[in-house]
């Protein structure tokens, strides 16, 4: 293969967050190794774009998936020579994947499975080793093993259940080393070895040590379905296959893939078997050492010849440098002939009242030529926040937060990234951040879009962006240090110490996302680059313009007779402008009243702020004469008169319009001696200069002008030659600017209809972790604190002052699901009913209100009995409500929390929902029911086995009762009920004087007994024995709860009275033989019409239904209130049996009938087949007004069932 | 190995964080001593970050080492290295929060000269061009004890340490096995359903002499992320408690999370591991079958981190990297 010369390649990790970010660094690492490549650079999602802008490559290697932030990625393929996709995460993924690879020109995929679903061309590549993390030699004593056991992996259920197995049949010596790191949405795991530590991670490096330190390394399938568009398993084993083999490792692979054999040969170089033979394969591996240390030999000699990451680098290598052979070199982006410009600022002139930059903007937008200009910013409407885009004649609205003091904002970001994409925009120009998150000119960075940023006043330095300290005066930030701002800021806006250095530090990292600082004299950019260093941008000194060219009457000229000497008449002297007190208000006060009687005249041209306007008005008359505001084309007639003009501000502005506007009518200036305008004055030359705040100097400049008429008469010259800039040379400059920065970096746009995926780019993805987003808040969010929501005690009080307004669950066009729901770690159908929650809640749904706008805040109430606790939801994007709403608006119609329930008291709880707008608070009431359980967790989670832990005979029944003195199982018709893989969480009080001793809870049922390790616990000298245990796999019924005390002799039973049923399945429900109260009547009406039946599936027999049926749906009779509950009657005579389960909420079912009682509608229950096919069963419905009989419900459902 | 007075290096070790918010004020001093038995007293400073732009003007150092964490976003590290600049000093930090708060390097990395992870298993995951790894260490004038002999001893455990999940799992686990054994806990936020933990901070000093007079010591390792969602490191390297109580003579049991801890110490020889709790009871057990056993390991886990793991060495290591 020989190359004409070394391959440059750009590798990047497609997914920003990732735990695998290692095999990243492995393919690096080979790449660079490879003879045919010469440089390597791994890129971040920061900087992958601008990176291939500057450079072109050869190779542009993505590596994990197309679909996450795919229009970046899109991007870079535009930019390669090739581009090449190496998907990481088929089949859970492959569906998006081959959608979405249409633009790179070479894909590989890591799964051979999921090779079909790509387009012709595709080839498989699976993961590998690398020497870089696991290169280790196989241990060649069997000796030296520390354990004879690994496994490592995530704890999905159907892995935990095999451990499980092959814990049970081995003895308890058996050295094993198991790591099952669980998340949010997987139960916890729990194992028969309960003395096992298995919370605990570790990196790649080390994984590789313990495989080598281990007899056998257990590869175990995972059963996972990510979405129903996704394969459940692949056929390519994982990268761990190959990383073990490299590090010495002898494994065993259960369940694998018949492909597993076409890398390793079975028993020769790996050993596999199926779930059941798992046992006594390990036994076999570990009685035959040296046979497997020869295995393992013989798969790490296989690894390093075949299996490691140079092996497959050389793949993609080589297809690279045949398809430069084939002579595609893939195309190389132009530049757009009419660049689309995006034009962001704080506002837009005709939106609110605005000032300069409003008008700059628009001037400098109509005189641009050969550009299509687009204008982004904040809008405050209809009591909510958006942010504007202006294309053309139309515009768009996006709803938005207030983002006054953030850094950083998700939705933002993501936002204007679909503007930079779908808008086709070649390069952003900032005016101003004001009210948008600091973050987006890193946004348009990553996606390759020039920036360039405009200094119209210090806003990058200080949010104050004229630079006044507390005291009214400059603060010259960078010459006295930031060590004054704390005291500033907090003495001015109430700001915590440290906000600035929050704001600076993020700033000066935003800087290097800007190319290019425009500005109108040279200082104002020495003095932000003075203050960010760091700040590499490019300079462009363009001087502002004012509003000569475009509609203003042609300057007088120059008259040939001198002006008639001043002192023959009053000195008539222009204030121009708005008068506030950073442009010198109180100077100009002090001057009117210490200038009587010398003759001069003040006319003021511009707004007096409010709070001047006592102080101005008492001084005005003949001396003084305020002439208010004025259109920018009156300007020339207004200054006709006039003399001398007043620039007074106390702040360094970074041009000052009315200094050209007064110069342009031939007026003397006196400015201060501060930024620009001290900068364009020449002392005595073109003006006079006074320093800032000094009223006493002003004065003495205007009597110079009063009695040197020679002084004026050369002022006046001077002034009569100056040349100014025009718009058009103006605009001619910014073109220029614009064009080389975009020819320097094209950003490549989609051809249109190519796929797209949603677009999420965030500045935490490129990079930018913050304590918080807001950085006026002091608080530090770690990554654990994001995940729960705290919960507090009452809403903030300007939302707890709004009125409430209850929707009513049929409201028209109101729409409402939880979409997922996780209770301690068990995912439970969003549908259902009350249910127990020991340890967390995870909930996301949706709500959407067609007509609503998008509220401030969301928050969920908890009601309790006792009391109300309120957390706060975070928004969540649900780009799949779009389509379903028809308005790309709905898309952010989600919501998510999370929330620990040992904060709650205990009880039941309903969950409201409740979103904060302007003036009302809109509550949906009920959305999910729960029960906390009030007292806290005994130990740790243990599970709960069958059988007894002590031998029978050393079991002595006592006749002293112990009782449950707590517990938080949900309690239907006054059983406590535990559900199928819930946890129980249980404290039992002791017999008194009862000695200490190791303690069981024992759970007795009719066939079955199960029982659980229990702690005691000694709370105020009160003695507990409680536990924290997971129902699985215990056989569901009715079991009598006792307490088991173990001494040296054998063990005492104490009963405690308490029955608790364990439901058949995770919902939870009871049977029982005490007919409900509700059945308790001798007239129950029967109605006729029939439940809407969703699903009918038949279950798996169990001792308690035989072979169940269950059925879910909806069923409603208008008139009786809400639904409250089902009941299932079978058997006959006296014995009859009774099913009592929850009705749940269906809000769409509610919307449908447009009835709000018909919330819980909704029903899932399980039937016994058989009472439905000897006609013994009949269902009820309960309502808070009394239950109704459904008699066709059985023979409905028994006509959905299938044949056989 | 440089010999003390014979460098021209002016070392500065600052803080990373302001001292309000900083825990790790005794490293900063230890550290400072390192460098001070290799450099001699009068070429080294330790300043908190907030006074560090002072010294760094006073002192004229030619090396800043900038220890810490870089959590806080309120912390002037900008300020830090402009004077680092202006003086001419090279810059390096030593971040001692890695894995844990690994989202935050950037803001190091766009500052440093050299970054120093005292994660093994980070440092690959830095795109810095100049990085090494470098882990805590103990101070010999806080943490070094002579071996006690164990009939001494008046406890049988002791642990100290915040009470991170990780941790209070596993004592939980081991708390039945372990009744009838005088064990001590000792840190922050541990509950009130382990009956030997107390919600007590030990000073350093204090922490070692609990280590010399317990039988064994655990070592559990931390499991709690501030900032490491990017890419969810798990942490590799020891932290510095286990060369603290090498130091301080205790025998230690270490929970394998990971195997580099056999870089440091030899196990059986100067440390023990576990990986189920049976084997916590199992250990104390044997330490007071074979004390003589037990007090042999400490002494040679005692040698090995006075030879090798002491903060003298890692300013030696320090030195060298950045003379290079």
């Amino acid at each position: 293969m020989p190359p004409s010369a070394p391959l440059s390649v750009l590798l990047l990790d497609t997914e920003p967050r990732t735990s695998n970010a290692y095999i990243t660094l492995a393919v690096a690492d080979a790449l660079r190794r490879h003879p045919a490549v010469g440089r390597v650079v791994q890129a971040s999602h920061a900087d992958a774009v601008a990176l291939a802008q500057g450079a072109r490559f050869d190779l542009v290697l993505a590596l994990g998936g197309a679909s996450r932030h795919h229009a970046l990625l899109r991007r870079l393929c535009a930019l390669a020579g090739t581009s090449a996709l190496w998907t990481t995460e088929d089949p859970y993924l492959s569906a998006a994947n081959a959608r979405l690879s249409g633009c790179f020109d070479l894909v590989f995929t890591n799964d051979r499975g999921s090779l079909p679903r790509y387009r012709a061309g595709a080839r498989h590549l699976p993961l590998a080793a690398t020497t870089l993390f696991q290169d280790l030699p196989v241990r060649p004593d069997d000796a030296d093993y520390r354990y004879d056991l690994l496994f490592v992996g995530t704890a999905w259920p159907n892995r935990v259940a095999t451990l499980n197995r092959i814990l049970s049949a081995f003895p308890r010596d058996l050295k094993v080393k198991i790591a099952l790191p669980a998340n949010a949405y997987l139960p916890q795991p729990v194992l028969v070895r309960d003395d096992l530590i298995v919370d605990w991670r570790c990196g790649n490096e080390d994984f590789a040590r313990f495989a080598q330190a281990s007899r056998v390394v257990l590869t175990l399938p995972r059963v996972f379905t990510a979405g129903a568009d996704e394969t459940a398993s692949g056929t390519t084993p994982p990268p761990r296959l190959f990383e073990v083999a490299l590090a010495g490792g002898a494994q065993l692979v259960v369940g694998s893939d018949p492909e597993t054999f076409t890398y390793y040969a079975p028993d020769h170089e790996i050993r596999a078997c199926a779930e059941d033979d798992a046992v006594r394969t390990i036994a076999a591996m570990l009685a035959a050492p040296r046979e497997r240390i020869a295995m393992a030999e013989r798969a790490r000699a296989r690894t390093l010849a075949e299996h490691l990451y140079d092996h497959r680098v050389d793949v993609i290598v080589r297809a690279v440098i045949e398809r430069q052979g084939a002579g595609d070199p893939g195309g190389c982006p132009q530049a757009a002939l009419k660049p689309r410009i995006l034009f962001v600022a704080h506002n837009r002139a005709g939106r609110r009242q605005g000032g300069g930059v409003e008008f700059y903007q628009e001037q400098l937008a109509g005189a641009l030529d050969g550009v299509e200009p687009l204008f982004l910013y904040p809008s405050f409407e209809e009591e909510s926040w958006v942010m504007r885009l202006d294309e053309g004649g139309t515009s768009d609205a996006f709803p938005i937060p207030p983002a006054g003091t953030l850094l950083a904002s998700p939705e933002i970001e993501a936002a204007f990234e679909r503007i930079l994409v779908e808008r086709r925009i070649d390069l952003v120009h900032v005016h101003h951040l004001l009210g948008l998150p600091l973050s987006l000119p890193a946004i348009a960075r990553a996606h390759g879009v020039p920036v360039v940023a405009q200094l119209h006043d210090f806003f990058l330095v200080c949010h104050r962006y004229t630079l006044m300290n507390q005291h009214g005066r400059f603060c010259d930030v960078v010459h006295r240090g930031e060590g004054q701002c704390d005291g500033c800021l907090a003495s001015t806006g109430g700001l915590p110490a440290g906000a600035k250095a929050r704001r600076d530090g993020f700033v000066a990292r935003m800087l290097g996302s800007v190319d290019a600082v425009v500005t109108s004299r040279p200082a104002t950019a020495e003095y932000v680059r003075a203050f960010y260093p760091e700040a590499a941008a490019r300079v462009a000194v363009i001087e502002m313009v004012d509003a000569e060219p475009s509609g203003l009457p042609p300057p007088e000229p120059v008259p040939s007779e001198p002006r008639a000497p001043i002192a023959r008449r009053p000195l008539r002297v222009a204030v121009l402008g708005n008068v506030v007190d950073h442009k010198g208000a109180r100077t100009l006060l002090e001057l009117v009243q210490t200038t009587e009687g010398e003759g001069f005249v003040f006319e003021v041209f511009g707004y007096i702020e409010t709070y001047l306007v006592v102080a101005f008005e008492a001084q005005a008359g003949e001396r003084l004469t305020l002439r208010g505001g004025y259109a920018r084309e009156e300007v020339p007639a207004l200054l006709a008169g006039c003399d001398v003009s007043l620039h007074l501000s106390l702040w360094p502005e970074t041009y000052m319009i009315s200094l050209t506007e007064a110069w342009r009518a031939g007026l003397i200036p006196i400015v201060t001696a501060l930024g620009a305008p001290g900068e364009r004055v020449t002392e005595g030359v073109d003006g006079l200069k006074v320093p800032p705040g000094e009223s006493g100097a002003v004065r003495q400049a205007l009597r110079r002008l009063s009695h040197d008429p020679g002084l004026v008469a050369t002022l006046r010259a001077a002034i009569a030659h100056k040349t100014f800039p025009t718009v058009a040379g103006h605009a001619a400059q910014m073109t220029a600017l614009y064009r080389d920065l975009i020819a320097a970096r094209p950003a490549p746009h989609a051809a249109p209809g190519e796929p797209s995926a949603p677009f999420t780019l965030s500045a935490v993805d490129l990079g930018f972790r913050l304590n918080h987003p807001d950085w006026t808040s002091p608080a530090i969010v770690w990554d654990g604190a994001e995940e729960t929501s705290a919960i507090t005690d009452a809403l903030p009080p300007a939302v707890a002052a709004l009125p409430e307004r209850v929707l009513a669950p049929g409201e028209p066009g109101l729409s409402w699901e939880i979409a997922d729901l996780v209770v301690d770690g068990q995912r439970l159908p969003g549908r259902i009913g009350a249910y127990a929650a020991c340890d967390s809640v995870a909930l996301r749904g949706w709500i959407w209100r067609p007509k609503a706008g998008r509220p401030a805040r969301t928050w969920l109430r908890l009601r309790s009995e006792s009391a109300a606790r309120y957390v706060t939801a975070l928004p969540e994007r649900r780009p799949e409500l779009a389509g379903r709403f028809a308005t790309g608006r709905a898309e952010q119609a989600g919501f998510a929390a999370h929330l620990r329930i040992a904060d709650l008291p205990g009880g039941p709880h309903a969950i409201d929902l409740l979103q904060v707008y302007g003036d009302h608070v809109a509550v949906a009431r009920d959305i999910v029911h729960f029960v906390a359980p009030g007292l806290p967790a005994l130990g740790p989670v243990t599970p709960w086995r069958g059988g007894l832990p002590v031998p029978e005979g050393a079991l002595r029944r006592s006749a002293a009762p112990a009782r449950l003195a707590g517990h938080g199982l949900q309690v239907i018709e006054g059983v406590p009920v535990a559900r199928q893989g819930g946890l129980t969480r249980m404290a039992v009080a002791p017999p008194a004087g009862t000695r200490r001793g190791p303690a069981f809870l024992i759970l007795e049922g009719e066939a079955n007994t199960a029982w659980t390790r229990a702690v005691w616990h000694d709370e105020d000298g009160t003695e507990r024995i409680g536990a924290e245990a997971q129902i699985r796999d215990i056989p569901s019924g009715d079991y009598r709860l006792c307490v088991l005390i173990g001494d040296e002799d054998g063990a005492d039973l104490h009963e405690t009275g308490t029955t608790l049923f364990v439901s058949p399945t995770a919902r939870p429900c009871l049977v029982t033989v005490s007919p409900p109260p509700a059945l308790r009547r001798a007239w129950i009406t029967r109605v006729r019409s029939r439940p809407s039946l969703d699903a009918v599936t038949l279950g798996e027999t169990s001792p308690l239904l035989g072979p169940p049926v269950t059925v879910a749906g909806w069923g409603f009779t208008p008139g009786r209130g809400r639904p409250l509950s089902w009941i299932a009657r079978w058997g006959a005579g006296g014995r009859h049996r009774f099913m009592i389960a929850e009705s749940f909420a269906r809000q769409d079912v509610a919307a449908h009938l447009g009835e709000s009682d018909a919330l819980t509608a909704g029903f899932e229950i399980q039937l016994p087949l058989a009472a439905l096919r000897d006609g013994s069963l009949r269902v009820f419905q309960v309502y808070e007004a009394g239950v109704v009989a459904l008699p066709d419900f059985p023979r409905h459902v028994l006509g959905m069932i299938p044949a056989g | 190995m440089l010999l003390k007075g014979s460098s021209s290096a002016k070392v500065l070790v600052a803080s990373t964080s302001p001292d309000a918010v900083n825990h790790n004020v005794a490293i900063r001093n230890a550290l400072r001593d390192g460098f001070a038995e290799v450099l001699g007293d009068s070429a080294v400073r330790a300043s908190p970050l907030e006074l560090a732009d002072e010294a760094v003007t006073g002192f004229r150092p030619s090396l800043v080492v900038a220890l810490g964490s870089v959590a806080v976003d309120a912390a002037p590290l900008r300020a830090l290295a402009r004077s680092a600049r202006r003086s001419g000093a090279r810059l390096a930090f030593w971040l001692h929060d890695d894995p844990y708060e690994f989202d935050y390097g950037p803001k190091a990395e766009a500052l440093a000269d050299h970054v120093f992870t005292n994660d093994r298993w980070t440092l690959p995951h830095y795109r810095h061009a100049s990085v090494s790894h470098l882990p805590l260490a103990a101070c010999r004038r806080t943490h070094d004890r002579p071996v006690r002999p164990m009939a001494d001893r008046p406890l049988d455990l002791f642990f100290c340490g915040a009470a991170f999940p990780n941790r209070i799992a596993l004592l939980e686990r081991a708390q039945a096995s372990l009744s009838g054994y005088r064990v001590e806990v000792r840190g922050a936020g541990w509950p009130a359903a382990l009956s030997f933990a107390e919600n007590i901070r030990l000073a350093p000093a204090a922490m070692a002499d609990r280590a010399s007079a317990s039988r064994l010591t655990l070592a559990i390792g931390r499991d709690l992320d501030i900032a490491n969602r990017r890419f969810r490191l798990p942490g590799s390297t020891p932290g510095p408690r286990v060369f603290e109580a090498a130091l301080a003579g205790a025998p230690q049991l270490c929970f394998a999370a990971g195997l580099e801890i056999l870089d440091y110490f030899d196990e059986g020889r100067e440390i023990l591991l576990f990986d189920d709790v049976r084997e916590i009871a199992e250990a104390i057990a044997r330490a007071r079958r074979e004390p003589a056993a037990f007090a042999a390991m400490a002494e040679r886990a005692r040698a090995r981190a006075l030879g090798a793991h002491t903060y003298r060495h890692r300013a030696e290591t320090i030195l060298a990297v950045m003379a290079a």
